[in-house]
């Protein structure tokens, strides 16, 4: 007689009670009256269920303690209706997928460093629940007869275990395809998102809902907040919203500039090159800042002119960085959708000498440049530009929109600091994680990206590379050291692979 | 500086894509030069078109697929209106043959090849519905053009065999797909 193998989830039955056993069963038909997916992707999330289970039951959490858990009603009616919501793609979201190569798209990541490894049978929950909250997240890219647009797409988001290259593309081009992914490595959830999608706002909300739903499976108590998402709760108006609309200005400001110096050093045909983390005391920097009598955000604006100027070999031209400004503090919006727009600080290689020089410069600039007023011009050029060209079919606005963004591009700029700012987080998250960064997608032109976000006393200065050339990350650190802060660097490896396409197409 | 390694053991997929596209462009602007070249030298009829067509299909299904929606039900139209242009361009280059007939029929093929990969698995490719209609409404359109100013050749009834084969389609996928195929048109019209 042929010998039936026994499951392992079977094997977990026959081990509980039958009081907990007759709870299980009751736990997976209700489970059943929440799917309307096809059988193939309801069996992988009964699976997921049925891991999740053996998990608790591993580590001691009593049966209907599990169950509570994972009570069903977390997944709402999200897998049971069916996908017939679609949503346009905001203002400053048309370019990404019109402006895509192969091998190139505009992605970035958010991570936060949890002090534990990760149980990956609770994260794949936690995504489970979590994106059901973010709809416009559940979606596909898709093509318009005038413009791309997201597309329900009613499926199991899968997590992944981190084996790759940080930022690499999203493969967008398959029916169901997603425009993110989740991925885990030892005590890291990381996501990463087509900029098509969300902008970095919106990537930290569904990053801390995702974390806060992780931190519930684990057994931490619920806990409201403002930063993060009820899970349960049906998405509030204007999540979705293209918030350019909003803008009250009435004179449109130009995206017009000129080319900026680039650092040198040749770009690699494997990108990023390397990911580095410069971990430093907030309070510090804070404090570091204050004795200039600037902002944070212009003490590393300023340090990263001198870092670019000492990495290139240029000697005439502008340096120019490009900081993202968050209109959400112009306008009250609640959006999920990009709502960013970015502001030129750009000054002369002559002009760049040495700190105190320059921070007066940088302070003018970020005082006239990033105001309501020149940010809801550029928001009102952004919008009206789009309705422009709202009647002329995709096929003929693609190429022309390659070959403008190829020909300006980056190349408008040295590099990219993208200040996210203070994580406003439950107070119970830094009991259970160190610290957040945030990952800029390798430039195709520019030899490095920069960010900033600050969790609790820790503050992540990130830089994405496209070259191997280390003087930019070695100047920053040099700069940093001098001001008296003391930095711990994480990072990755080198990735190198170069053929011979990157030594001959990319020297500078 | 002292790195502290927080990723991965790298695993670095080789982009053969973006390699095959930087080595390939070369050899294939070579030959669409030369073939232009060498029809203008040699005079007579324009076959370099048909060269450069070629070379186009090959480079386009082959070396940049589509970044966005590149599905079954897509890759059949692509495939089946690039054929269609293809005879099409035989046909002007080399005109003593029914061509604009084949390509009648060649449209009424991929029709029938693209709404059989669309039906088989409708589930999942009814979202990807635009492409099929957008092909029967260039198929209506170049049969019925071409039926207007060729319904003297013996092979007219191959422009009705397209026309009728891509009426049936779009009214069997509308009444499959009900108030779907409306919602499908409506949100692939987005004008924001």
């Amino acid at each position: 007689m042929k010998r039936r193998k026994e499951s392992q989830f079977n094997e977990y039955l026959h081990h509980i009670n039958d009081d907990d056993k007759n709870a299980v069963k009751a736990f997976f038909v209700n489970f059943k009256q929440h799917m309307g997916l096809p059988l193939g992707e309801e069996k992988k999330l009964r699976i997921d269920l049925e891991q999740a289970l053996m998990y608790y039951n591993a580590v001691g959490v009593p049966v209907k303690e599990a169950l509570r858990r994972l009570d069903n009603s977390h997944l709402g009616g999200f897998y049971a209706r069916p996908p017939i919501l679609y949503y346009s793609l905001d203002d400053a979201a048309k370019i990404y997928p019109i402006s895509m190569k192969h091998g190139q798209m505009t992605v970035f990541r958010l991570s936060a460093i949890l002090k534990d490894d990760i149980v990956p049978a609770l994260l794949q929950i936690a995504l489970t629940f979590t994106i059901k909250r973010f709809p416009r997240f559940a979606t596909t890219l898709k093509k318009g007869f005038f413009w791309h647009y997201l597309d329900a797409n009613k499926q199991r988001y899968a997590i992944e275990k981190e084996e790759h290259i940080p930022c690499r593309p999203i493969k967008v081009s398959s029916t169901g395809s997603k425009s993110f992914r989740v991925l885990y490595y030892k005590g890291r959830i990381s996501v990463e998102f087509f900029h098509t999608l969300t902008d970095g706002r919106g990537g930290l909300v569904f990053l801390q809902t995702l974390v806060a739903t992780y931190l519930e499976l684990m057994g931490v108590p619920k806990v409201s907040h403002p930063s993060i998402l009820d899970i349960d709760e049906v998405p509030r108006l204007g999540e979705d919203a293209n918030d350019f609309k909003m803008t009250t200005a009435t004179k449109a400001s130009g995206f017009k500039e000129r080319k900026a110096l680039q650092m040198s050093g040749s770009i690699a045909n494997i990108r990023p090159t390397q990911i580095l983390h410069f971990k430093m005391n907030s309070g510090e920097l804070y404090r570091v800042a204050k004795s200039y009598d600037v902002t944070v955000t212009a003490y590393i604006l300023a340090l990263l002119l001198l870092a670019s100027k000492y990495a290139t070999d240029a000697s005439e031209g502008d340096i120019s960085i490009q900081l993202p400004v968050d209109m959400r503090k112009f306008y009250p919006s609640n959006t999920l959708a990009n709502f960013a727009l970015y502001a030129g600080i750009r000054v002369n290689i002559d002009n760049i000498t040495n700190i105190e020089e320059l921070l007066p410069l940088v302070k003018e600039q970020l005082a006239t440049k990033t105001t309501h007023e020149k940010m809801s011009e550029m928001a009102y050029s952004a919008h009206r530009m789009n309705k422009g060209l709202r009647f002329i079919p995709l096929f003929i606005k693609t190429p022309v929109a390659k070959l403008v963004y190829g020909l300006i591009g980056e190349a408008i700029f040295t590099t990219t600091f993208s200040n996210v700012g203070v994580v406003k987080a439950p107070h119970h998250f830094k009991e259970y994680i160190d610290s957040f960064d945030f990952v800029l997608g390798p430039p195709a032109t520019n030899r490095a990206a920069t960010t900033l976000i600050t969790f609790e006393d820790v503050s992540t200065l990130t830089i994405t590379k496209s070259t191997k050339d280390p003087s930019f990350e070695e100047e920053l650190y040099r700069l940093l050291a001098k001001d008296g802060l003391e930095i711990e660097i994480e990072g990755s490896a080198l990735y190198e692979h170069k053929s011979r396409i990157s030594r001959k197409k990319h020297k500078t | 500086m002292n790195i502290k390694v927080v990723y991965p053991a790298k695993n670095i997929r080789r982009d053969l894509r973006r390699n095959a596209i930087y080595w390939a462009k070369w050899p294939f602007l070579l030959a669409a030069v030369a073939s232009l070249t060498v029809n203008i030298i040699v005079k007579g009829p324009a076959w370099s078109a048909i060269v450069l067509w070629g070379l186009w299909m090959v480079w386009s299904f082959v070396f940049t697929p589509t970044l966005i929606e590149n599905n079954r039900t897509s890759i059949a139209v692509k495939s089946s209106i690039h054929t269609t242009i293809m005879v099409v361009i035989v046909y002007l280059v080399f005109p003593r043959w029914p061509g604009i007939e084949v390509a009648s029929m060649v449209v009424g093929a991929g029709l029938i090849i693209t709404a059989t990969l669309f039906f088989s698995n409708i589930s999942r490719q009814k979202q990807n519905v635009f492409p099929l209609i957008i092909f029967l409404v260039i198929a209506i359109i170049f049969a019925g053009v071409s039926l207007y100013f060729r319904k003297e050749e013996t092979l007219w009834w191959a422009m009705i065999v397209a026309i009728s084969i891509a009426v049936a389609i779009f009214l069997s996928t509308a009444i499959i797909l009900r108030i779907n195929f409306l919602r499908e048109i409506k949100k692939r019209f987005l004008l924001q």
